[in-house]
């Protein structure tokens, strides 16, 4: 971990991107994965999913994951939660298992589907940051990334269906908002500095 | 040593501090017997774990998918196992049947045995149904031999080398002679409700429904309405033929047909995964990789326990017995999983955490090693409790209204969770803390092992500040969340010097901005409405409020009900109690026919729906027919209702149902134990249906259910009330100031590395010189002034501390006084100082008393002597300054010269024209000039390098402090001066009558007047050989003008100089504002009913806009300088007030008490109550806005305002309590205080960069 601190912007942006890149990926696999009984997995639709759009996915993670420190230094904002890495990944978990029920849950209405995943994106966000600055970010990012994906990835990639469409109004601003706070909270870490870092170990 | 505990929990009062005291003493046993404890907890975990067993772990939920038709494409794109064809087809003919009318007269067992021996005939009517070329024997699935022995039903009676057919009946062996024989068909029936097979229970099998819908659940002696389906299983599915059947049924049983026939044509293929493949593992073991990674890293955090690994070991038993111990209660209860707990799991860890165990382990290690380890548990426990049990109730609180969803998968992990969460709590105390205080004996063991080295100062310092030292801090109850907040080691400690007040004026734009945003709470008052609309929401669609409305407002009786209800109810209580029942039918006995017919209808269609998951399979287990990796179909069934006519009940009756019926309740109840027994009430009747919108969500039904759900309820409702009462504390006037204040501490993150200072390790510079006691000490920034009992003054260097005069205002007779203050500074160095509150009246007592002593004493010379002898020698100066024979000429002179009498010095008015009289300075010590004698010192004032001394015989004099010239005496006034101020040209000399008199002075250049402002700037501050000598030649001081107020009539103890105001308080119970300028009165300012002890006047503005008064009777008063009114006066202290401090946000107050407060500046409220103990000094200096300084014995202390707690100790000399410290003074970044007869410069550099001093 301390070779980790000890990095650059660059060496940082690019762990960053690697995050991006993997998370969107495996996530989308998991995605697929849950579906996998009712449809058989089509890994050549899935490679082709992952190369167009993980390296989006990167660059939106670099983005986000450099603001947060700049926003954090420049707002002289805190997160809630400790900062270590025991929280990111319990935030990350808790990200995993937002897009677990996204997927998983069946929901009456599509209305009911996003309000419920308004809500836990919001605790997320309460959870783990709590700083105004994050809640703008993602807000940002989660805006950002909806028109991207609604009018550009989905028109080339999917031929999709029209359900598949109308559903992902309903979920992808709350995930995507969650992606934010995750992607934070790893960007945050990363740019903590070494001593603090020690610091706590002492304590 | 305090007793345990004390420094946190003991004055900690309202809820936060019962429950931190609770902690306490639960810590205390824990630690007492960690080892019965932790293992009898194991125990109980391990005993609630044990149902976990019967989980299907390894299996899979089954998958659904609904067609309208067999063969159509389903809206979803098909799965893949819905390619192949089915196992079996599942039909089922749902039969719902009642006596009706019922008939008052009739016995208990009339409202089972004539509906259900309809069974016999419908069986029939189905197993030999044919149309056109096939039937139903054709179709159906031939039985074999049943495979199973164990419930004893499937071996004798179950169908064998026949069609598949299950009904009630199968209970009598399809024989009707044998029904009718059956003297107890109810007993009958609910044995066979506990006869377990595989996931269902046989009654589930025959009846096709859910025990609850038998109406054999609860047995009541009225109309019943009977739920029972008859299965058919199919090998083929005949579309044609099976129209055919159901439009015959419809035909036998032609009640609400048209309604029944198009109940549902939904086809639900019901898949049973065979086992597990690649795709479906890969989200699993990401969600445990996650897991993994997040417990790795914060088992890492665990680094202050003796047994780093037996401390991880002891969190993950911790963790998963709690899930063990959650779902085993869960399922010993019978809340069904249809979660897959594979997928649960993590997120249930994560959910659970392990952050209190983390928090726990933290807040243990964090108390003095030095402690026996029992009360360290103790302590750490104490600390964290509130926090814990706060959290707690909050998560219980979110997921209890998870629950209130009604949306099943949702309500079942929250189940789930809030199982979790009570076990977790109560794993961690009982079972975590357990092993945790056998690690901390265990290092405290080893560490008495070790030989007791050098303690290091690393160390010391390591252990200061943690309770263990007296230190004693009490809240205030409005700001219970900073109670436990472990403090960390003074070596790190980092506080922020942020303060909302203090810097808004030089705040950037955007941080005022996005401050004022944080202050507005949009977010969290967002969040708020957020929550509510999607409570509203669910609760909407989750059809809640539908059945609200329905139970609040009863269904509108029928028309011709009207007339026969008041007739048939033949109590006018039985009615009232109808009523009371609100929302049920009306009492059976008076209704209608047709409404018994209504409620015949299916309301329910998919009731075979809330049958286990795995219940078709289990059926087919039954004949050993495996339907993993296959589905089953079930058609839509086809439903039937029965009315049966209460003479056909009362032909069906059997001969002894009239005595079974008696008894057969309390039989049942008692073999059985589970039933619930209802008292025979023919009004009520039991809510039967569940409200339609429901049939998936949990409602419960059974008395655990209610109890559970009471149980999730009542620490939410009481985490709401508790919430309601902290929001209304916060809202309330009396409080919002303060609420208001903190919210610049809590939202802007208090460890920002930009405003962020670390309080270093300050060293003490050490000045000496003094033979005796300092007495006095006065600064102007630059210089320091000193004086001694002796007499002597001596001018310092404020920054480098070197001695730059020595005034030796010639021998003031030494008064009794001097050697009163020496017997009660070695008092105080050997035994306990008195309280503080006493020695402020001593102190008054002196002052009174000296005059009319010094006048006569000269018994008491020899006593000075001795003591002074009998005084170690002074250590030798610093090898700059000059050495100091003062000491020896004080000591020799009383008995040299017996001094003038004080008399003649009375009478004296002279007025000592300016440097006629030069002191000798510190180079020439030999008492060339022989100065005549004066009075003793009583006050000094030190500014612009002038130094007025108010002396004893009324005289006041004015030095020059650089260059040690006395520049003007004024002794006209022969009363006793108590205080001076020098307020540039004007001297404000308060007497020991109450008056003041201000003198004007005037800066005389070669007898041509000059402006004050340039003589004071002019004049040479420090001496450079001759320079100054010339300078006086040209420059001298003389009287320009003196006024006289008459502002007390007694005594004045208190005097501030501010903004062309001067404010005296006096013994008479009064402060006076009075002007500079002239002396004449402004405003007198009465409300204090004892002595005025302590007065501030706020710096902070040019205008003195506010002044604080405290009294001997301990009372605090703000006054509104401008208009003379009391802003607001509250009781502060026990004893009198000590004194008084102030910054722009908050008023510092100590008193007799030995209590340090904190209140509100604007609207008085007490922030923070402080306990200072051995606190012989009651001066209390503001350091920062939000450091603040007091002095103990030998040592400074320096407090964080804000949290209450102490930052740092500073000690002055190598002894450890020998010394008090009685004066203290703000010089610059450095606070100069005695230390006996020497100084002390405390220099605080890190603060002095930011330069944040409000003085």
């Amino acid at each position: 971990m301390k070779r980790l601190s000890a990095m650059s912007d660059l060496w940082r942006g690019s762990v960053l991107f690697s995050w991006g890149c993997v998370a969107t990926a495996v996530l989308r696999l998991m995605r697929a994965s849950w579906h996998a009984r009712e449809e058989p997995l089509d890994w050549a639709a899935l490679l082709r999913w992952s190369l167009l759009v993980a390296p989006l996915a990167g660059v939106a993670a670099i983005i986000v994951g450099l603001a947060y420190p700049l926003f954090d230094r420049w707002l002289n904002s805190q997160p809630a939660s400790g900062r270590d890495w025991a929280s990111v990944t319990r935030c990350l978990a808790l990200f995993v298992g937002i897009n677990h029920a996204n997927s998983r849950f069946h929901f009456a209405t599509d209305a009911e589907l996003a309000w419920t995943l308004a809500l836990l994106s919001l605790a997320l966000w309460w959870t783990f940051d709590r700083t105004t600055c994050g809640f703008v970010i993602a807000s940002l990012a989660a805006a950002v990334a909806h028109v991207v994906a609604y009018y550009l990835v989905l028109r080339i990639v999917f031929s999709g269906t029209s359900l598949e469409l109308s559903r992902l109004k309903a979920w992808f601003p709350f995930v995507a908002f969650s992606a934010g706070i995750t992607i934070g909270s790893v960007g945050r870490q990363l740019a903590e500095p070494p001593q603090q870092r020690e610091k706590l170990h002492k304590d | 040593m305090l007793p345990p505990g004390e420094d946190v929990t003991g004055g900690a009062t309202g809820l936060p501090g019962r429950v931190a005291q609770m902690y306490y003493t639960y810590g205390l046993f824990a630690a007492s017997h960690p080892k019965l404890l932790s293992s009898a907890v194991l125990t109980v975990a391990i005993i609630c774990s044990i149902p976990v067993v019967n989980m299907h772990l390894p299996s899979n939920t089954p998958q659904e998918l609904r067609t309208t038709g067999p063969a159509e494409e389903p809206s979803q794109p098909a799965p893949v196992w819905f390619r192949e064809k089915p196992v079996v087809y599942i039909q089922q003919v749902l039969v719902r049947a009642a006596v009706t009318p019922w008939q008052s007269d009739m016995i208990l067992t009339d409202a089972y045995r004539a509906p259900l021996s309809r069974v016999f005939a419908l069986t029939e009517s189905i197993a030999n149904f044919q149309h056109g070329n096939g039937s139903v024997q054709d179709l159906c699935f031939r039985a074999e031999e049943p495979v199973f022995r164990s419930p004893a039903l499937l071996d004798t009676h179950f169908p064998r080398y026949t069609c598949l057919l299950l009904s009630p009946a199968v209970l009598w062996g399809s024989d009707r002679a044998a029904f009718q024989q059956d003297s107890n068909i109810i007993e009958t029936v609910v044995k066979q409700q506990k006869e377990r097979f595989y996931k269902t229970t046989v009654s589930n099998l025959v009846f096709g429904v859910p025990a609850k819908e038998t109406a054999f659940t609860r047995i009541y002696k009225r109309q019943r309405f009977l739920t029972y389906a008859v299965t058919v299983v199919l090998r083929k599915n005949d579309p044609e033929l099976l129209a055919g059947l159901r439009h015959r049924l419809l035909e036998l049983y032609p009640l609400h047909a048209s309604e029944n026939g198009n109940l549902s044509s939904e086809h639900v293929h019901i898949f049973y995964p065979a086992r597990t493949g690649v795709y479906e593992l890969l989200p699993v073991a990401l969600i445990y990789i996650i897991l993994f990674i997040y417990i790795y890293f914060s088992v890492r955090k665990m680094e202050s326990v003796k047994s780093k690994l037996a401390m991880s070991v002891s969190a993950l038993v911790t963790v998963f017995a709690t899930l063990m111990m959650s779902s085993g209660i869960l399922i010993h209860h019978g809340l069904q999983q249809t979660l897959n707990s594979r997928e649960v799991f993590p997120y249930l860890i994560v959910v659970v955490g392990f952050e209190n165990v983390m928090v726990i382990t933290e807040s243990v290690s964090n108390t003095a090693r030095d402690l026996n380890p029992r009360i360290r548990i103790a302590q750490g426990l104490s600390r964290q409790g509130w926090n814990i049990t706060k959290n707690l109730f909050l998560e219980i609180t979110i997921l209890t209204i998870g629950i209130l969803t009604f949306i099943p998968l949702i309500q079942e992990f929250c189940m789930l969770a809030v199982v979790g969460m009570c076990c977790d709590f109560f794993l961690q105390l009982g079972f975590f803390a357990a092993t945790l205080s056998i690690d901390t004996s265990l290092q405290t063991a080893l560490e008495d092992e070790e030989p007791a080295g050098e303690p290091s100062y690393a160390d010391l310092r390591l252990r200061f500040p943690i309770g263990a030292r007296g230190v004693q801090i009490q809240r205030s109850q409005s700001h219970p969340g900073t109670l436990s907040e472990p403090l960390g080691g003074p070596a790190s400690v980092v506080k922020s010097l942020y303060s909302m007040d203090g810097l808004l004026g030089r705040l950037p734009r955007r941080l005022t901005l996005f401050y004022l945003w944080a202050r507005s709470r949009f977010f969290q008052r967002l969040f708020s409405v957020f929550l509510v609309a999607w409570m509203g929401l669910l609760a909407y669609n989750g059809g809640l409020l539908h059945q609200l409305l329905a139970a609040v407002a009863p269904p509108p009786p029928p028309a011709d009900q009207a007339a026969p209800a008041p007739a048939a109810a033949p109590a006018a209580g039985k009615l009232a109690a109808a009523l009371l029942t609100a929302g049920e039918p009306p009492p059976p006995s008076s209704a209608a026919t047709d409404d018994d017919l209504t409620l015949l209808r299916h309301r329910d269609p998919a009731v075979w729906h809330r049958l286990h998951d795995f219940h078709w399979m289990s059926l087919m287990r039954v004949y050993n027919v495996t339907t993993r990796g296959g589905y089953v179909t079930v058609l839509p069934p086809v439903y039937v209702s029965l009315a049966v006519s209460p003479q056909e009940a009362l032909q069906a009756r059997h001969p002894r149902d009239a005595e079974v019926s008696d008894r057969v309740v309390d039989r049942i109840a008692l073999t059985l134990g589970q039933l619930e027994i209802a008292d025979i009430d023919e009004t009520g009747q039991p809510s039967q249906y569940p409200s339609p919108s429901s049939d998936y969500a949990y409602v419960p039904s059974s008395p655990f259910e209610v109890f559970l759900v009471v149980l999730l309820a009542l620490p939410s409702i009481a985490f709401i009330i508790y919430l309601l009462v902290v929001l209304y504390r916060c809202v309330c006037s009396r409080n919002y100031a303060e609420w208001r204040s903190s919210w610049g501490a809590d939202g802007q993150g208090a460890g920002d590395y930009h405003q962020q200072q670390v309080v270093l390790e300050a060293l003490p510079l050490r000045l000496s010189g003094h033979s005796q006691q300092v007495e006095c000490l006065q600064t102007d920034g630059q210089l320091l002034v000193s004086c001694c009992l002796a007499g002597q003054v001596r001018v310092w260097d404020a920054v480098t501390g070197d001695c730059v005069r020595v005034i030796n205002r010639g021998t003031a007779t030494p008064s009794p006084r001097a050697s009163r203050e020496d017997v009660h500074s070695d008092y105080g160095s050997g035994g306990s100082p008195p309280s503080r509150g006493e020695r402020h009246l001593e102190q008054m007592a002196k002052r009174l008393s000296t005059p009319q002593l010094a006048q006569s004493d000269h018994q008491l010379t020899p006593t000075v002597d001795l003591t002074f002898s009998s005084r170690p020698a002074a250590p030798p100066a610093a090898a700059d300054a000059p050495y100091d024979f003062s000491r020896f000429l004080a000591a020799r002179e009383p008995s040299e010269d017996p001094g003038p009498a004080p008399a003649p010095r009375r009478t004296h008015r002279r007025v000592w024209s300016a440097g006629s009289a030069v002191a000798g300075a510190a180079r020439d010590e030999d008492r060339a000039g022989a100065p005549p004698e004066r009075g003793a010192i009583w006050c000094m004032d030190c500014s612009d390098g002038l130094l007025a001394v108010g002396c004893s015989d009324g005289s006041v004099e004015v030095w020059d402090a650089a260059t040690g010239a006395l520049k003007l005496v004024h002794s006209e006034v022969a009363v006793p001066v108590t205080h001076v101020r020098l307020v540039s040209a004007r001297l404000v000399v308060a007497r020991f009558n109450g008056t003041v008199h201000i003198l004007t002075m005037q800066a005389v250049q070669q007898g041509v007047p000059i402006d004050w402002g340039y003589y004071s700037c002019s004049r040479p501050r420090l001496p450079t050989g001759g320079d100054e000598l010339r300078w006086e030649a040209v420059t001298q001081l003389r009287w320009a003008g003196l006024s006289t107020a008459r502002a007390h009539q007694q005594l004045i103890t208190v005097l501030e100089c501010c903004g062309g105001r001067i404010v005296t308080g006096s013994l008479d119970h009064m402060l006076r504002v009075t002007r500079l300028e002239d002396g004449s009165p402004v405003h007198t300012l009465h409300g204090h009913y004892g002595t005025v002890t302590a007065l501030f006047v706020d710096r902070c503005r040019s205008e003195p806009a506010t002044a604080g008064s405290g009294s001997a009777e301990g009372t605090l008063s703000v006054w509104d300088l401008t208009s003379g009114l009391c802003l607001y006066s509250v009781p502060a202290h026990d004893g009198a007030v000590t004194s008084l401090n102030c910054n722009a946000s908050y008023i510092l107050s100590t008193g007799g008490d030995e209590r340090l407060c904190v209140w509100e500046r604007f609207q008085g409220h007490l922030i923070s109550k402080i306990a200072l103990s051995h606190a012989y000094c009651s001066q209390v200096i503001l350091l920062t806005s939000n450091l603040f300084v007091t002095s103990r014995q030998g040592s400074l202390m320096v407090w964080d305002l804000e949290l209450g707690e102490p930052v740092r100790l500073v000690r002055l000399g190598d002894r450890d309590s020998s010394v008090f410290v009685r004066q203290m003074t703000p010089v610059g970044d450095a606070i100069v205080c005695d230390y006996g007869s020497e100084l002390r410069i405390v220099r605080f550099p890190p603060v002095s960069a930011h330069q944040k001093k409000e003085h």
